[in-house]
């Protein structure tokens, strides 16, 4: 009798496990770029999701992404690429930006970041979010010239003008000054 | 008997592949897809693989399955290694569906390859995006989301992560570039219209008007209006202007004198 319970309580125990597979904490962690281009010496802003789609709170939630941005071909201008949350309740999310600028051109390999997390029953859970995958840092020349305001060429533009529209309206007020009597005219 | 014709079948079957792919290019890519897809029905989950979806953006459409056309859709899936093996996830593949008929292929997205390997007790997150295109606006599409994984030892595993109907609403939010210009161009054709009509009255009634004293060109009278005329060029006129008369004229005159 006290056996069969046992059983019993056992094959339950299995069937709650198996019908709610997501009862822990399951954090999906979510990694893009904000920023359209990546410009070197310019800001690039990342932004980091962190969703708790189980039916528990997860605890002690860090994430790392420091391997990503080695420091020696990007700037951290603002943000930290290494935060740590007591607690992610189920059902809801964190998002967190970095604002970083890179030092050097080229492509680069946006790799995935690292996430790691405590459930319910104190063991640790490793998580890697996904890879935005490889991009194209812009050189700042190639930026400036497909976005930059070009203020040196329309000055260029502005003298080359010049000598045509002004010397033609200036000789156009010297003979009009010439002729006061046909403004006098209209006027009456 | 039975067992010949079924080799006859087969041969003229192979034989049928074999011509087909030499002329035509197409058929190859039915006949290993139609074998995948067989395949996906009998294959099935993994047990030591738990999986989550979530739909980052529209934030609510995990609750209310709704998309807005022209607007990116993006989800996340969550591949948790329970197991002791390693897992490496292939791809995951978006599709929507009719309906009320989730065998008919409404439209099928890019596959997302992902090639990421789950190490045992980690976890992995990937993310798809795609647009709802404005043909599906205003109706229920079922939206099914597989993710195909393999495990160390090569065996496939197919998972359904999402597998519900969502409603595509149309987006009518938002400034719509070719209505605004729209209007841009009737409120410039209004004005050109009504600018036009000013012009074709004011000369309607200018002619009516004007017709009592018409003033005929007759010629340049003798009197100048030296107002017309700035000072200076006068001036200097009158200082050069020789004696009138021709010079014989003048002769004549100083002969007199």
């Amino acid at each position: 009798m006290n056996y069969s319970l046992l059983v019993f309580l056992v094959v339950v125990a299995y069937g709650a496990e198996v019908g709610t597979q997501t009862q822990d904490a399951f954090i999906l962690a979510h990694k893009q770029p904000l920023s359209t281009y990546a410009v070197e010496n310019m800001d690039f802003v990342l932004e980091y999701g962190l969703y708790n789609v189980g039916d528990k709170p997860a605890h002690k939630v860090t994430l790392d992404d420091r391997h990503s941005f080695p420091t020696n071909s990007f700037d951290i201008v603002k943000g930290l690429l290494h935060v740590h949350f007591e607690q992610i309740p189920a059902g809801a999310n964190v998002t967190h930006s970095v604002v970083i600028r890179p030092r050097a051109y080229g492509f680069f390999n946006y790799t995935s970041a690292q996430v790691t997390y405590y459930t319910d029953n104190e063991n640790l859970h490793v998580s890697v979010t996904n890879t935005p995958g490889e991009g194209y840092i812009y050189r700042q020349r190639e930026y400036d010239r497909r976005f930059a305001p070009k203020y040196t060429f329309f000055l260029v533009f502005l003298a080359l003008i010049t000598p045509t529209t002004l010397g033609s309206f200036i000789l156009l007020q010297q003979s009009k000054s010439r002729f006061p009597a046909i403004n006098k005219k209209k006027s009456t | 008997m039975k067992l010949s014709t079924v080799f006859l079948l087969a041969a003229l079957g192979f034989c049928a592949v074999y011509a087909a792919d030499v002329v035509d290019g197409e058929v190859t890519d039915d006949a290993p897809r139609n074998a995948q897809e067989e395949d996906d029905l009998t294959v099935g989950a993994s047990p030591d693989a738990a999986l989550a979806f979530h739909f980052v953006q529209p934030a609510d459409a995990n609750i209310l399955h709704e998309f807005y056309t022209g607007k990116p859709v993006k989800f996340l899936i969550g591949f948790q290694n329970k197991g002791e093996k390693d897992f490496t996830v292939k791809f995951s593949e978006t599709s929507f569906r009719f309906p009320t008929d989730y065998n008919y292929h409404l439209q099928n997205f890019t596959r997302a390859e992902y090639n990421r390997r789950v190490q045992p007790k980690e976890e992995v997150t990937l993310d798809y995006g795609f647009y709802a295109h404005e043909t599906f606006a205003g109706r229920p599409v079922g939206l099914v989301v597989n993710v195909h994984y393999q495990d160390a030892d090569g065996n496939v595993f197919v998972n359904n992560v999402f597998n519900q109907t969502v409603n595509i609403l149309e987006d009518d939010s938002g400034f719509s570039g070719e209505t605004g210009f729209l209007f841009i161009l009737f409120i410039a054709l209004s004005i050109g219209g009504l600018y036009i009509a000013n012009q074709f009255l004011s000369k309607l009634s200018r002619k009516s008007g004007l017709s009592k004293r018409r003033v005929v060109e007759q010629g340049t009278s003798s009197e100048v209006d030296f107002e017309w005329i700035p000072r200076d060029a006068v001036r200097n006129k009158e200082k050069r202007s020789p004696a009138a008369g021709s010079p014989k004229a003048r002769k004549a005159a100083k002969k007199a004198d």
